[in-house]
């Protein structure tokens, strides 16, 4: 466990020493800010809708962390294969899984600051209205679940390849299509797609986090994500064992 | 020969050890991850987080799903809903999710139930029993389309949807036909289930009249049946298509003719028992419920008409009509009726312990049925035919007529019937009929007259609940305007001015006292929809605005210990007065007063007649003026009150204007010295009563013949033609005055109208439903702030936490800038000592 906290120090250290982070949560939160005051797509101004909620917040945030937490984690493996710090990494006496949780706990940490920096949305509701606190610590605890599952795909792709903008691009794809595009996918494939394939899109999971309820189901079913993309990540960094 | 080893330096055997291992590893991973959430999707478990738990099942809903042993729900859910469906208003309703929140709700009251309710889904349980469209269909659910249409042959067919269920308890049952809105799944299924237990225990009450019921409907369908399987392949085999009803001429009006004479012993064997059925039916059951004595009637019907149709075919049938022609005719009577009889039969095994509420009419009140009476006499029309103009003005006033009677029975049956509530009408100037259960005096703009008002304070007395809702005055916003009263010009205005209601006066009795106020809120507001003149790039149309309206204050303090506002989150209510409650009554222990709505501090009330209407002036005005709040606007009170007619003589029934009826319907005829001595005996001084009173009516105003068809008489029709044009114009008027008024507040009524269902509810003692209704109700309007503010607030919000971000990163690049220079000094420094030691 020490060697995980270790080693996900040193990740958000380097996070934070890349300008990508600030580029990414400043993009993270001016376009949620943008969404949540003027409305996505095309929905109302915030004020004008006069409802005390974050619920547009929470419409709004999966789609922009589905985009820019794969540009954080894109670095965490393919920067190290292709700079050849990964050679003394792996020397170390700590287990490949052990690396892979670390870095996924250090990028969790940037998901973390991030979300708390748009504490701020809640603050400016509760000024002017009295919003449902129970469902935004739902809401918030969706977008850690849903944003930790992003990040683990996104190191998955990571251990992928040694290009960095390779692995942006296999991971924004890979959470875009989790988040929504499975659906139309779905539906192409079956004329009446059965019920357990429908709820293999993260949208639907989500959706009963943003109303204020933790359902045991969305939990581990995104608990599961992370945990398969977790153990693919480990199987690729152990391929170098049989290369 | 050693093995060959790759760049980490293990060996073949090695290698493959690894990668079998890493490969079972992550296929462990997988399947674990596949069978957890497998089983994880059989045993839901979720923490509702809301303050009110509004996601989680109520006490009062656990205790439904368990109160009866051996409930069965059928559940039918069409297996794949389309994404949206498009709503009454054109806007879409988003189905994503909604299935399985429906089935989730119903595994959870299944949970709740300790085993006592079964699920039954139509397509796991019935495969065979055709798709599950059907087999809803069959079960009476409402099916539903998408906007997506497909291309079968020829024809462009929209999908029809499932989604809902029937609960089926002994020989009972109830049916939720389209169960669309998750908010509210919980209501929906709790209201069924205690309706399902009331109606079997009813039921037993009333077991003869419901065996009979079913004999006559039976045998009604059974002779329809078997006249329509004779008739029908006759008129499929003719050669000119369908029955003609208007000629004689048709090939297939002969041939079902002679189908029928032909084989008259197919159906006469079975007609015959339809006579006998609904005679013994009269004699045992007439008079004893109404649901019965209207089965009895349309079956009596069907029996006659039937008998008609024998005669034609025995050539004895009258002559003025061909014979053919009165076959098809009767035919398809014959089917009506069947139909009637069905409607009428379902009408009367959904009866059994159904409560009705009473809606007060006759006052200028919200009264959502047809009038009983036709607005000409015979004699007038006969008069009228004969002049041109008047028959045109005529005309104008029946179509005025008309509509509003069909607008009040669409809204009737829409927010009401359809809501699952029994509503009756309780005209003026008649007794209140005992089936009566609770009444609701919903804003009258006219007074109540002695008598009614002596109806009203003995029903208070005898413990029904009472609801009145207090409409002082009327806000009219860029409504039509006559100059003046007869035959003036139309133009646009607005104004508000004092309604001529009473009902403050008899509410003081009860100790309520409604002021002749109207609460404004500056800070606190909905808004109000307005229609304005837009002048863009010349061209001039009209447009649609919202305007914050201190008129329509929103409020969010309510008293949470009673079940009609324990769970509200708030409710905006337009134009509505203060009250208070007496201290003499507020401080009497014998009394339960709950003061259910107030105000916020900051809210004033103010006379109408000084207040501007325009929203504009309004809210500048409202932003000037000190609050003087909390301002009650609804209360609920249950104890002894007393008679507002103790010691004084009951007032005499008002003659009716209309001649009497031969055939007097209960309450219709005049009064006896029979029903003054029945009235006297049942006179109460005393009583426990329990009363409602909300001092607005939450935007729905009475649309009524009085308001719109104002000074309507025989004389505008008979002798100014000109003024009688111009006032039909007026009608006009009126009538979309109403129209507008509902237009301005209409964003508000969905949840206004709950709060009435609530209300409903309550009166009905129902009270545990009206705040599981109050779940659905997520609104949390916000404040009214300046547009300034609110700028200021999206600024910070926007700007401020990525500035905050770039500061940080802005100090910790100067800080580790510093550590960085400071670090390789350091070390500088370390080599000149260094260097500097090995020189000395």
């Amino acid at each position: 466990m020490k060697q995980i906290w270790v080693i996900a120090r040193r990740e958000l250290a380097s996070t934070f020493d890349s300008p990508i982070a600030y580029i990414s949560a400043t993009v993270f939160l001016v376009a949620t800010g943008l969404m949540f005051f003027f409305g996505i797509d095309g929905g109302d101004d915030y004020f004008e809708a006069r409802q005390a909620t974050l619920r547009p917040f929470f419409d709004a945030a999966p789609w922009v962390l589905a985009v820019i937490l794969p540009a954080v984690t894109m670095r965490l493996v393919a920067e190290e294969k292709n700079s050849g710090t990964l050679e003394l990494l792996v020397t170390l006496p700590v287990s490949d899984s052990r690396i892979i949780l670390g870095k996924l706990l250090g990028s969790m940490g940037f998901l973390f600051v991030t979300l708390a920096l748009t504490l701020v949305f809640p603050a400016v509701v509760m000024t002017v209205g009295s919003p449902d606190i129970g469902a935004i610590i739902g809401g918030y605890l969706g977008l850690i679940l849903i944003g930790t599952t992003f990040l683990a795909l996104g190191l998955m792709t990571s251990t992928w390849t040694h290009n960095q903008i390779v692995a942006f691009i296999l991971g924004l794809l890979l959470c875009v299509f989790f988040w929504t595009a499975t659906d139309a996918l779905i539906k192409v494939a079956f004329d009446r797609p059965p019920m357990a394939l429908r709820l293999l899109t993260f949208k639907t999971q989500f959706a009963a986090f943003a109303k204020g309820v933790i359902d045991i189901r969305n939990v581990v079913y995104f608990v599961s994500v992370t945990a398969v993309a977790v153990a693919a990540s480990t199987y690729t960094l152990k391929s170098r064992n049989w290369r | 020969m050693a093995e060959k080893k790759n760049n980490t330096g293990a060996t073949g055997k090695t290698r493959t050890r690894i990668r079998t291992d890493a490969l079972i590893m992550l296929g462990a991973t997988l399947g674990v991850a596949i069978m957890v959430n497998v089983v994880m999707m059989q045993t839901p478990a979720r923490l509702d987080l809301t303050t009110y738990q509004v996601h989680t099942l109520s006490a009062e809903s656990i205790k439904a799903a368990s109160a009866l042993d051996n409930v069965t729900i059928h559940v039918y859910i069409s297996e794949s809903l389309p994404e949206s469906i498009p709503t009454q208003f054109g806007a879409k309703q988003t189905l994503k999710g909604v299935d399985r929140a429906f089935r989730d709700k119903l595994e959870e009251y299944a949970n709740a139930s300790g085993g006592k309710l079964q699920l039954v889904y139509a397509d796991q349980d019935y495969p065979n029993s055709g798709s599950i469209e059907e087999q809803a269909e069959a079960a009476k659910l409402e099916m539903f389309s998408s906007t997506e249409a497909k291309v079968e042959g020829e024809h462009v067919k929209f999908a029809r949807y499932a989604l809902g269920a029937t609960l089926h308890y002994k020989s009972v049952q109830e049916v939720l036909p389209k169960a669309l809105e998750p908010g509210y799944f919980e209501f929906e299924l709790t209201k069924r289930l205690l309706r399902l237990k009331e109606k079997y225990d009813n039921s037993l009450l009333m077991k003869d009249l419901l065996t009979s019921g079913k004999t006559v409907y039976q045998a009604v369908k059974a002779c329809n049946t078997a006249l329509q399987a004779v008739a029908k392949p006759a008129e499929a085999g003719a050669t000119t298509g369908g029955l003609d009803l208007a000629t004689s001429g048709g090939d297939a009006n002969q041939k079902t003719f002679k189908a029928l004479q032909d084989n008259r012993a197919k159906y006469e064997t079975i007609c015959k028992k339809v006579g006998p059925v609904v005679g013994q039916g009269e004699s045992t059951l007439k008079g004893r419920n109404e649901f019965v004595d209207s089965l009895l009637q349309s079956s009596k019907q069907f029996w006659n008409v039937y008998n008609e149709l024998l005669r034609y075919l025995s050539g004895q049938g009258r002559k003025e009509v061909p014979a053919e022609v009165a076959a098809a005719q009767i035919l398809k009577l014959c089917e009506n009726l069947s139909a009637e009889v069905e409607t009428r039969h379902t009408s009367l095994t959904d009866s059994p312990g159904q409560r009705r509420i009473g809606f007060l009419c006759g006052h200028g009140e919200f009264c959502p049925f047809k009038e009983s009476e036709p607005l000409f006499s015979p004699q007038l029309i006969a008069m009228i035919q004969k002049n041109p103009m008047m028959k045109q003005i005529a005309d104008t006033a029946a179509q005025m007529a008309q509509s509003i009677d069909q607008t009040n029975q669409r809204v009737g049956d829409g927010l009401f019937t359809k809501q699952g509530f029994s509503i009756m009408k309780v005209a003026a100037n008649k007794p209140i009929p005992d089936s009566v259960s609770a009444l609701i005096v919903y804003a009258p703009s006219g007074k109540i007259e002695d008598y009614d008002r002596y109806q009203l304070d003995q029903f208070v007395l005898s413990g029904r609940p009472v609801a009145f809702l207090v409409q002082n005055y009327t806000v009219a916003i860029s409504n039509m305007k006559a100059s003046s009263e007869i035959g003036g010009d139309i133009s646009v205005a607005s104004w508000i001015a004092p309604t001529q209601t009473n009902l403050p006066e008899i509410l003081k009795g009860y100790g309520v006292i409604v002021n002749r106020d109207l609460v404004l809120d500056a800070k606190h507001v909905d808004t109000v929809r307005v229609m304005e003149l837009v002048n863009r790039n010349g061209m001039k149309f009209q447009a649609q605005r919202d305007f914050p309206s201190a008129l329509i204050p929103v409020f969010s303090d309510f008293d949470r210990s009673h079940a009609l506002t324990r769970s509200i989150q708030s409710v905006s209510v337009p134009y509505t007065s203060s009250l208070v409650v007496d201290p003499t009554v507020k401080n009497d222990k014998r009394f339960e007063v709950h003061e259910l709505i107030k105000s916020a501090p900051d809210a004033f009330v103010k006379d109408g007649a000084s207040i501007p209407v325009d929203p504009i002036s309004l809210n500048k005005m409202a932003l000037t003026q000190p609050g003087n709040g909390p301002h009650t606007v609804a209360v609920s009170i249950r104890g002894p009150f007393k008679s507002a007619f103790e010691g004084k003589a009951i007032p005499p029934r008002p003659k009716s204007k209309r001649a009497p009826s031969p055939f007097p319907r209960p309450g219709e005829a005049e009064e006896t010295d029979a029903d003054r001595d029945l009235a006297k005996r049942r006179q109460k001084s005393t009583g426990t009563g329990q009363i409602i009173i909300v001092a607005s009516n939450l935007g729905i105003s009475g649309l009524t013949r009085e308001d719109v068809i104002s000074n309507f008489n025989a004389l505008t029709l008979t002798k100014f033609s000109v003024q009688g044009m111009k006032q039909a114009g007026i009608w006009q008027a009126n009538f979309q005055n109403w129209q507008i008024q509902i237009g301005q507040v209409s964003h508000l009524l969905q949840d206004n109208l709950r709060f009435i269902a609530n209300v409903m509810d309550w009166a009905v003692a129902h009270e545990a439903l009206a705040d599981i209704r109050s779940k659905g109700d997520t609104r949390r309007p916000l404040s009214e702030i300046k547009a300034g503010d609110a700028r200021n607030l999206r600024i910070i919000a926007i700007v401020g936490a990525p500035a905050l971000l770039v500061l940080f990163g802005f100090l910790r690049f100067r800080f580790r800038r510093r550590r960085v220079s400071a670090l390789v000094a350091a070390l500088e420094r370390s080599v000149r000592e260094a260097g500097a030691g090995k020189t000395s």
